[in-house]
């Protein structure tokens, strides 16, 4: 049994479930306007003026869901990069320990 | 829960970074600690800096009809404590603030306020509560994850109807509540199943980082030790 037993491959799967449902089900969650958005959105309705603004936003939304894809590649490449040497570290790991037992069981039948 | 750039009045930025300083300064002298005592924990922290990185550029549409980013912050907050999310939360929140106009410099006390210290916090706890009354770790990192994703809306919404209590802070706090906590709960789940897989995937490669970090105890670190074996599988001699 490795990560991908029966439990963790539910897992993924509820994870898949989760996010595709509104995807094909409910539309106005994609459409319509996000949190992050909703929240300033209520206050401009209710009369509030933001008193400062950013000095520099993405031209369209195409730039803007590129910017996104791009923080989510360097993190994943940053994650991908150690979760690798966690996995190399892991099997050097695994096999030292084996080496261990060996060494331990032939001192036992033998000394 | 990123609050937007001038969304919040001057003082209330004020007071949130002066709230938030403190706990990210003790975050870097923790990361400083831990990097000069543990070297080996650097990856561990990587991880969990990427994994924040990763999961706070991912809008995810909600089966409560809007969309939301998760967090990442329950699994970093249970390996290293709240303080060192606070810190690692920092570049994170600038990065997305000059480079994709998503939060905001001036509001970047009360974003690193919610996402960094009070979700944390509450992902330890919800980890130290489930542990003590027997949770398995996979359920406890799960509570975890949920509760930090989850509180740092929850506080996202208080700071919005704290700073704009229209037409009153009740209503106002419910209204955020609506716009911020409802969205996220489906979001939440997803996130704290996928924070269990890394969890596990930690646990099965170098168990030893989270027996250091007392994380998990000393007689669990070979749990995963005789499941995995990277030799190939040994031939069936085939009958005559």
């Amino acid at each position: 049994m490795g990560l991908w037993n029966k439990r963790n491959i539910l897992f993924a799967l509820i994870i898949c479930g989760l996010v595709a449902y509104p995807l094909l089900f409910n539309p106005s969650s994609v459409s319509g306007l996000g949190s992050d958005d909703a929240g300033p959105a209520y206050m401009l309705a209710h009369g509030y003026h933001p008193w400062v603004t950013y000095l520099w936003t993405p031209p369209n939304s195409d730039i803007e869901s590129g910017l996104f894809a791009m923080q989510a590649c360097i993190g994943g490449a940053i994650l991908g990069y150690f979760c690798g040497i966690f996995h190399v570290q892991g099997r050097i790991r695994r096999q030292e320990i084996k080496k261990h037992k060996k060494v331990e069981e032939w001192t036992e039948e033998n000394i | 829960m990123h609050i937007a750039e001038g969304f919040l009045p001057w003082y209330w930025c004020v007071f949130w970074y002066a709230i938030a300083i403190p706990f990210v300064y003790h975050g870097v002298l923790q990361i400083r600690k831990l990097r000069k005592e543990h070297p080996e924990m650097t990856p561990l922290l990587a991880v969990c800096g990427a994994f924040i990185f990763i999961m706070s550029s991912l809008h995810v549409p909600s089966v409560t009809g809007s969309s939301s980013h998760p967090t990442g912050n329950g699994l970093g907050a249970v390996f290293f404590g709240a303080t060192v999310i606070s810190a690692i939360c920092v570049p994170i929140l600038v990065f997305q603030a000059i480079i994709l106009a998503h939060g905001g410099i001036t509001t970047l006390g009360a974003n690193d306020f919610s996402m960094g210290i009070v979700g944390p916090f509450f992902a330890v706890f919800a980890w130290k509560i489930a542990r003590k009354f027997g949770a398995g770790y996979g359920v406890a990192i799960f509570l975890a994850a949920f509760v930090g994703d989850w509180m740092t809306y929850v506080t996202a919404a208080t700071e919005l109807g704290m700073a704009f209590p229209v037409p009153t802070f009740a209503a106002a706090w419910v209204k955020m509540m609506i716009i911020y906590s409802y969205t996220q709960i489906p979001i939440s789940i997803a996130e704290s199943f996928l924070t269990v897989i890394i969890f596990d995937y930690i646990m099965r490669s170098r168990p030893d980082l989270l027996v250091t970090l007392k994380v998990i105890k000393a007689e669990d670190e070979s749990k995963y030790d005789d499941e995995e074996s990277d030799e190939p599988p040994k031939k069936v001699p085939e009958a005559n």
